[in-house]
């Protein structure tokens, strides 16, 4: 009896752990659905810039702007993109290994490699694995804006410029459905302006204020959107890994019920038989 | 002649104007059909488009506006309109600015450059919404 009474135990506890991943997926596919918007969203915003610095940017001259100056790489800067949050499959765990395998393939060219983390889980995983964690940005997803992308990137592109480092590389999860993310590693400063549609045949324009003010406001800004698309592409990717994760814990879940049920009534079955035998024994001694 | 604004969140306006009048870094100018092409900066403050004579006015903060072959495109971080603005808290905003100017000029602790931004995005705002006195 005890031993029936244990697994229909079991079988609640599994039911209620099902019920929760089963909300958490659901929860995980509307956050999904909202951050591929917002990441589909952006895209006249970004087209729109890359044809304005098409315009200003063709014929630049590397010293046009410190945020195009090249210069030995000695030192770089990786911005990681992981979550706050686990429970969302190996999502983390791949970013940071390659992240880890980005930091000592530069060591053996003989760059050193600070990191900045957005998102706790890359932050704990850098740190204790004691690599030089120089910034740690977290509390980004709850209310994901431009406005808090731009503060890190200019925070960033300033440090560029006074020569902390000598060249941005993010590694970000790029969403390519729900069960796929492909890590990917891109270099966001020095600007290089070989992705800008560069046209010759252009009508002059007129630049107001100057030419020179202009390309101070572009260039952070077109940096800014590089973080900020980063950022929207980490967090479909999060979300998908998440939704692909409880999905599969649901399934489980509902296998391991359907397992212990069985050996749950065979157990009850078993139980019967023996009190039956018990009975027709006991009544065959008395006759 | 087009418009369109654009923002990182969304596409905010996109229709046929008769005219535009953006706050360019240098003042306020005014796009009329077969206006030359332009690359300008953009600063806090209102955008007023003209569609069969009515006006109507938003709210943006820095950008930038390129005009080519009577399309104008704004680049703006935000751009609101008057039923998405706050105006209590608009006003609240502007009364802080102001008060964190005037305190400015003994007390060099305070950023003067983002009182003065954050002065003109609330004045951008209440003018949007007719509620500027």
């Amino acid at each position: 009896m005890a031993n029936l009474k244990a697994i229909r135990k079991r079988i609640q506890g599994v039911a209620g752990t099902q019920q929760l991943t089963r909300a958490m997926k659901l929860v995980a596919a509307a956050k999904l659905r909202r951050a591929q918007e917002s990441a589909l969203a952006q895209r006249p915003y970004a087209e729109a810039l890359g044809k304005i610095i098409g315009h200003l940017g063709n014929r630049l001259e590397e010293g046009a702007h410190p945020l195009l100056a090249k210069r030995p790489m000695k030192k770089a800067l990786l911005l990681l993109y992981s979550s706050d949050r686990g429970l969302c499959g190996a999502f983390n765990l791949n970013i940071c290994r390659a992240g880890e395998q980005f930091i000592q393939g530069q060591a053996d060219d003989g760059v050193e490699v600070a990191v900045a983390a957005i998102g706790k889980k890359g932050f704990e995983f850098m740190q204790g694995r004691e690599y030089p964690v120089v910034h740690n940005y977290q509390d980004l997803f709850a209310d994901i804006t431009f406005d808090s992308i731009s503060r890190i990137g200019n925070e960033l592109a300033a440090e560029y410029v006074k020569g902390d480092y000598d060249g941005l590389f993010v590694l970000y999860n790029q969403f390519k459905s729900p069960a796929v993310q492909r890590v990917t590693l891109q270099q966001v400063l020095p600007v290089s302006l070989e992705d800008t549609d560069a046209d010759d045949n252009l009508v002059e324009h007129l630049f107001e204020p100057s030419k020179e003010e202009l390309l101070d406001a572009v260039f952070p800004m077109y940096v800014n959107l590089q973080l900020f698309q980063a950022l929207l592409e980490s967090v479909a990717s999060e979300m998908g890994a998440r939704m692909t994760a409880m999905d599969n814990a649901t399934n489980n879940a509902a296998d391991l019920i359907k397992r212990l049920t069985l050996i749950y009534n065979k157990a009850r079955q078993e139980t019967i038989t023996r009190e039956l035998m018990d009975i027709v024994g006991g009544a065959e001694a008395l006759s | 002649m087009k418009l369109q604004v654009v923002t990182p969140k969304e596409r905010e306006v996109d229709l046929d104007v008769d005219s535009v009048t953006l706050p360019g870094s240098l003042g306020e100018m005014t796009i009329l059909p077969g206006h030359t092409a332009l690359v300008s900066n953009l600063d806090v403050g209102v955008l007023a488009y003209e569609v069969n004579g009515t006006t109507t006015l938003v709210a943006i903060s820095c950008g930038f506006v390129e005009v080519l072959d009577d399309q104008v495109t704004v680049l703006s971080e935000t751009c609101e309109e008057k039923n998405e603005i706050d105006v209590e808290r608009a006003q609240r905003a502007y009364g802080r600015a102001q008060e964190r100017m005037a305190k400015a000029v003994s007390d060099d602790r305070i950023d003067v450059a983002r009182a003065e931004y954050a002065r003109r995005r609330a004045l951008a705002r209440l003018l949007v919404t007719g509620k500027h006195n």
